[in-house]
């Protein structure tokens, strides 16, 4: 069965490519149930609405607009359609048979069946699990980072930011904040982390609090080490990562 | 010389906003600069008193905005510097009485009619109405904190804000520094400060008694040759001109250690 829309990423940027034969309300729900789960992934992002051979009315693009941009925080960047719905809509507006120049016409055709066998490679966002989302920046008290996947953040998580995840987490700094990672349930989850600092780690229902070292203000001055955190035997179990997955 | 706008602020309250704003102000006045300072924390004016300007007072900050008075007629000129103003936060008033589009009419307008070097705006504790206004206005920040973990957290918190909301890079001063707690393993130490918080260090002011009769007299500290806080805020006005002046703390800590010391009498 094909799906109602699909997300698609391409390098020119994601777009979302609509079923020919669904109607307006189908399309906005397929696209509401498809982004509500990864809102704070695609917010603010530009974003292409690909209609194939559909004529969309002018109130149609409004209805989609209103949805993406409303509810999700998107961008609306263009509409991506097949020339001869590009031709018929002109003809409609203006009365009578148009054709595109005979130059243009071999060129707007060569890319439409170009177009259909999608040289490029396809990206799928919306398998839910498989996604891992990367914060390029600090965590600072304060901030929640959620993925739908795993995540990876690139720099610190302080004390007081959060950051949950489907499944594992990456930090590529210290983590001293909340990190939550199986946030859906998934104890196979685990938290890798340069230092592990945090106030509080939670592994799927499983609650960790860090044990009580002598608090020093000063100096941590100790060589980090990265460590891992993952399940095991219903406990939160704490060690040094040395690349090996628990387990494995 | 454009005129440059800077807030100063800190989330947490009472680590020493408007200290630093006053020092700053008059420091850069000091130096032969036009500055006009704005008390923006509507409600629990301050800064008036630790400028010693408090009984000088007839209009404020929210009579201009409401067209009450003149802009000129709320700046109350300092009495000890050539070049120095304050504008004062309405006492009587709450933050809701300014808006965000209010405040940054009031900058445009002082620095269309004033001409200022610098104009600096001492933001409210927290981070609502008061601390957006001020925010909004400025082009630059300075994020205040004394090194304990619950300044530093909300320090974090809004340099997190600064850079989201306002795309600025906030720099740092860490107010009452004890480089005796620090060498006991009692403080944060500046390392651990500035590896958390990841933002350019614009000064470390030392814990000092003087600065609390400094604002009980209302003469900022600044004034003060004899103590390292006055000479602090000397080397901060100094780093805001674009001066190169070394960190007090950051090269060698151990002399740094005997310097503050000797200072403090330790």
């Amino acid at each position: 069965m094909q799906d109602t829309i699909r997300i698609r990423a391409t390098q020119h940027g994601v777009s979302i490519v609509c079923d020919p034969n669904a109607s307006i309300a189908e399309l906005t729900g397929a696209i509401r149930t498809r982004l509500q789960s990864h809102a704070q992934f695609y917010r603010h992002a530009d974003i292409k609405l690909n209609v194939g051979d559909r004529e969309l009315e002018t109130e149609d693009v409004a209805t989609l607009r209103e949805v993406l941009e409303k509810e999700f925080q998107l961008r609306l960047s263009g509409v991506v359609c097949s020339p001869d719905t590009l031709l018929k809509r002109f003809e409609r507006e203006i009365g009578c048979a148009a054709e595109f120049p005979s130059s243009v016409s071999s060129v707007v055709r060569s890319d439409v069946a170009e177009e259909k066998p999608d040289p490029e490679p396809e990206i799928r966002f919306d398998d839910g699990l498989e996604e891992t989302m990367i914060v390029r920046q600090t965590c600072r008290s304060g901030e929640k980072f959620s993925s739908p996947g795993s995540l990876v953040v690139l720099g610190n998580v302080n004390p007081s930011a959060e950051v949950v995840a489907q499944r594992d987490i990456v930090v590529m700094g210290v983590l001293r904040g909340n990190a939550h990672a199986g946030a859906g349930g998934n104890t196979d989850a685990v938290i890798i982390a340069l230092a592990l600092e945090p106030k509080q780690l939670r592994i799927a229902g499983h609650l960790g609090l860090p044990p009580v070292v002598e608090e020093s203000h000063g100096r941590s001055g100790s060589a980090v080490a990265p460590e891992i955190a993952y399940v095991e035997n219903n406990r939160i179990v704490l060690e040094p990562y040395t690349g090996r997955f628990p387990g494995a | 010389m454009a005129c440059r706008t800077i807030v100063v602020t800190s989330g947490k309250g009472g680590v020493g906003k408007t200290t630093s704003t006053a020092n700053i102000g008059t420091g850069l006045a000091l130096l032969g600069r036009k500055v006009v300072v704005v008390d923006t924390d509507i409600g629990l004016r301050n800064l008036d008193v630790i400028m010693g300007l408090e009984n000088r007072i007839v209009y404020d900050l929210v009579q201009v905005i409401e067209g009450l008075c003149e802009l000129r007629q709320a700046m109350i000129r300092d009495r000890k510097v050539e070049g120095l103003f304050l504008i004062p936060a309405a006492q009587t008033r709450d933050k809701s009485a300014v808006n965000l589009e209010q405040m940054k009419a009031l900058c445009e307008r002082i620095k269309e009619e004033i001409e200022p070097d610098y104009l600096i705006l001492d933001s409210p504790a927290g981070i609502e109405q008061g601390f957006r206004n001020a925010l909004a206005a400025a082009e630059e920040a300075i994020v205040v904190t004394t090194p304990e973990v619950s300044a530093i957290q909300d320090a974090d918190r809004v340099i997190s804000l600064i850079e989201a909301n306002a795309g600025m890079r906030p720099r740092l001063i860490i107010n009452r520094l004890r480089p005796q707690m620090i060498e006991e393993g009692n403080m944060m130490d500046i390392p651990d400060i500035l590896e958390l918080l990841a933002v350019q260090l614009l000064g470390i002011v030392p814990e000092d008694e003087d600065i609390i009769v400094s604002s009980n007299q209302g003469v900022p500290i600044v004034h003060n040759q004899e103590r390292l806080a006055g000479k602090a805020y000397r080397n901060i006005v100094a780093r805001l001109e674009g001066q190169e002046i070394p960190l007090l703390s950051l090269n060698s800590r151990k002399g740094i250690w005997d310097r503050f010391k000797k200072f403090l009498g330790g």
